[in-house]
């Protein structure tokens, strides 16, 4: 175990290499989640369309994607299919997260549109809304706000997930961390400082999150 | 309550025996400290063709595993191979996971700090490959180029003397595999192991060979006896062939010694 | 303006509508009474098509309506309901409720709706109430504010489905006389209720259903007074009305 000051030295030397890798960890996490609830609300909405062919899409897809590790996932879109095309690093990292948050995200959100009353889509149809317009105004905003602490969950997996990125050189902190600490043959300082990035991340969006439902609480009591 | 101060009392005597398992090398007579009195550990990473690979029934194989394997017969001792990566054995050796690495390691003075050398017993050096249609030829072309390495590698420093742009990945075969795929503009690595791949059907092409180095293999700083063993098996197998005759087998030349 | 002709609607093995006849006139307000299971809030659904009927037809304005083939939300515009859990929008204030489906149903100006929304407002006494959550208001001023929300659309006919069984008993009294008013200017309402005080005083029919079929229909003068089926007179009876 690395003395203190030792730790703290390091800490301080390399605030430059690890605050950059923090940006691309940071990156790769935001765009992942932002294209994850895009991808979630697509098929949590054909999950509950009620039509059976749409259904069985979205049960396949989230059973593949829950159903083998991101790692294998990742490794598909970077090396797998390189073969037919070549997906970059960050848009294979990026993209294989957003799938893979996508199919949780999608049951987060259909469970969350679910426990909206049934009235509130009989009050707006009765109205004269249309199935869509109901949705979008009435039922979807009411199931984003229910949405928003397991969402806020699954915003720090995906921070946490994206370390697998390293496997493929993309340089976000963990494997900054690996090769720095491989470098100076001293792993152990090197992880335990870039475990205070990821806290300090975690913290960050906890803060966002719990903010944000502050602010949309502001209609209930 | 007395259950649970039993329990408590004999869970923290399995977690200390555990703790002190770890790390404790039994002695020997002629000094020299090894995990396991008849055993002769060695680490390697499998992922650096053909020096070290992995079958499919998950040994390995390759020119530092044979290596490793006539050390440990010569010293009297059963090889037992070690799988860690590559980025991982040095400190390996050093906190005593493996009793040795026989994994191609360039000798060099940043590692000469944590841990000791055996005498070569390889001599190779560094190259650049690229793909096919590159016009990548010296080092000096590789600047601001994207250049893909195995991590704690010496190609590693190599690379950062001529580029800042550096990809890193555990293994250099990987690194061979996605330059091959069209990622990065080169990959520096073995000469030997790039021609290997090279002849396995990647889409690659060997530029300039940077410089020589000798490869060693890595011992524990305190424990110069078993690097006095090592070594003296190292001469015993050069005198009497079997490091040639490895060589041969794999490279269907000497590599083993140094060329004028 | 509306009429229905051997109306029928099953759930499953569960016949709940058979063949219903009923006639509703402009600015008729019809009461639908009779104990839980009788139907009546399924055939009031089935007149603006949040329940669809399994046969039978239903004409209004003279024309008959295909659920398959019209377009039931212009249909709706024109049917408001008023429900009795009053499924107010919690994430949007009063006023916001109201002016919702004018402005992105009809795309009334939005400036126009707001000025028709507190007019609105002001006819159930709530115009104080206008930035104000849902989550804020008591049960009757909840249902007035549906109430409201439901006239923002300029509906034909207002539906009721047990609009105060939701309430304490004190609440009732300002939601019974928001409707009252409503049937004094003249609007068609068809409600679904308990509160015999109010159909008594405010229906121009009580309709009488039991067991999926419609047992008796008359005036409020004759339905209490003079009963003519042995069934309503039970009813009749049993809720110590007689």
């Amino acid at each position: 175990m690395p003395s203190f000051s030792h730790f703290f030295q390091i800490l301080m030397e390399t605030k430059g290499v690890f605050f950059k890798a923090m940006l691309l960890t940071l990156e790769l996490t935001v765009v992942s989640i932002l294209l994850g609830i895009i991808i979630g609300l697509v098929f949590a909405l054909l999950k509950i369309s009620n039509i059976k062919i749409l259904e069985l899409i979205s049960d396949i897809y989230v059973y593949l994607v829950r159903g083998t590790p991101l790692i294998v996932q990742i490794f598909i879109l970077y090396f797998g299919i390189s073969g037919i095309f070549l997906l970059p690093d960050f848009w294979a990292a990026s993209l294989a997260l957003a799938l893979h948050n996508g199919a949780y995200i999608s049951e987060i959100l259909r469970g969350a549109i679910q426990s909206v009353d049934n009235g509130q889509f009989e009050a707006g149809r009765s109205l004269g809304m249309t199935k869509t317009l109901t949705l979008r105004r009435i039922i979807l905003p009411q199931a984003f706000r229910r949405a928003l602490p397991p969402l806020g969950n699954q915003f720090i997996i995906s921070l946490k997930d994206s370390s697998l990125a390293a496997f493929i050189s993309m340089n976000e902190l963990f494997n900054v961390a690996t090769t720095l600490g491989s470098n100076n043959f001293d792993e152990m300082t090197y992880l335990l400082i870039v475990a205070v990035y990821y806290l300090l991340l975690v913290a960050l969006m906890t803060f966002v999150v719990n903010r944000t439902e502050l602010k949309l609480a502001v209609s209930d009591r | 309550m007395l259950l649970s101060k039993k329990f408590l009392l004999v869970l923290s005597t399995i977690v200390a025996c555990m703790l002190s398992g770890c790390g404790e090398k039994q002695k020997l007579e002629d000094g020299s400290e090894l995990i396991n009195k008849n055993q002769f550990v060695f680490a390697t990473s499998g992922e650096f063709k053909p020096f070290s690979y992995i079958n499919d029934d998950l040994t390995m194989s390759g020119f530092d595993i044979e290596v490793g394997e006539a050390i440990a017969k010569e010293m009297g001792l059963e090889p037992v191979q070690k799988r860690i990566k590559f980025k991982g054995i040095v400190e390996g050796v050093k906190t005593g996971r493996a009793d040795a690495a026989v994994a191609s390691h360039t000798i060099n003075p940043q590692r000469s700090k944590h841990v000791s050398f055996s005498t070569p017993y390889y001599y190779s050096g560094p190259k650049i490959f690229t793909r096919p249609d590159s016009k990548i030829r010296t080092v000096e072309d590789l600047e601001g180029k994207e250049v893909a390495v195995a991590k704690g590698s010496t190609y590693a420093d190599t690379a950062s003397k001529y580029t800042d742009n550096i990809k890193t990945y555990d293994s250099d075969i990987t690194a061979l595999k996605a330059l091959s795929s069209g990622r990065h503009d080169a990959v520096i690595t073995d000469f030997v192991t790039g021609k290997t791949a090279e002849k396995e059907g990647f889409k690659i092409k060997g530029q300039q060979l940077i410089n020589r180095s000798e490869q060693a293999i890595v011992l524990p700083q305190d424990n110069p006896k078993l690097v006095k063993r090592v070594n003296e098996s190292l001469e015993q197998l050069r005198e009497n062939g079997t490091l040639t005759q490895i060589s041969i087998k794999y490279f269907g030349e000497d590599i083993t010694k140094k060329s004028e | 303006m509306i009429k229905i002709s051997q109306l029928n609607k099953s759930f499953g093995d569960l016949h709940v509508l058979k063949n219903i006849d009923m006639t509703v006139y402009e600015s008729d307000v019809v009461c639908l009474i009779g104990s839980s299971g009788s139907g009546k809030s399924t055939l009031l659904r089935c007149l603006n098509f949040l329940e669809r009927k399994d046969n039978g037809n239903i004409i209004i304005e003279g024309n008959e309506v295909n659920p398959r083939t019209d377009d039931l939300n212009k249909i709706r515009e024109k049917v408001g309901m008023v429900f009795q859990n009053f499924n107010l929008f919690p994430h949007k204030t009063v006023l916001e409720n109201i002016i919702e489906a004018p402005v992105m149903v009809k795309g009334v100006d939005k400036e126009k709706a707001i000025i028709k929304a507190k007019q609105l407002l002001k006819k159930v006494g709530l115009e104080d109430k206008s930035d104000v959550y849902p989550s804020k208001l008591s049960g009757g001023q909840k249902q007035r504010v549906a109430i409201a929300r439901a006239l923002a659309m300029e509906p034909d006919i207002m539906l009721f489905d047990e609009p105060t069984s939701a309430l304490d008993p004190e609440l009732v009294g300002e939601v019974l006389t928001t409707m009252k008013d409503l049937a004094e200017e003249g609007m068609t309402m068809v409600v679904v209720t308990h509160e015999m005080g109010f159909a008594k005083e405010v229906a121009d029919w009580i309709v009488y259903m039991h067991d999926g079929r419609i047992i008796e229909r008359g005036t409020p003068e004759q339905f209490f007074n003079h009963p003519k089926e042995e069934r309503t007179r039970e009813f009749l009876t049993a809720t110590m009305l007689k």
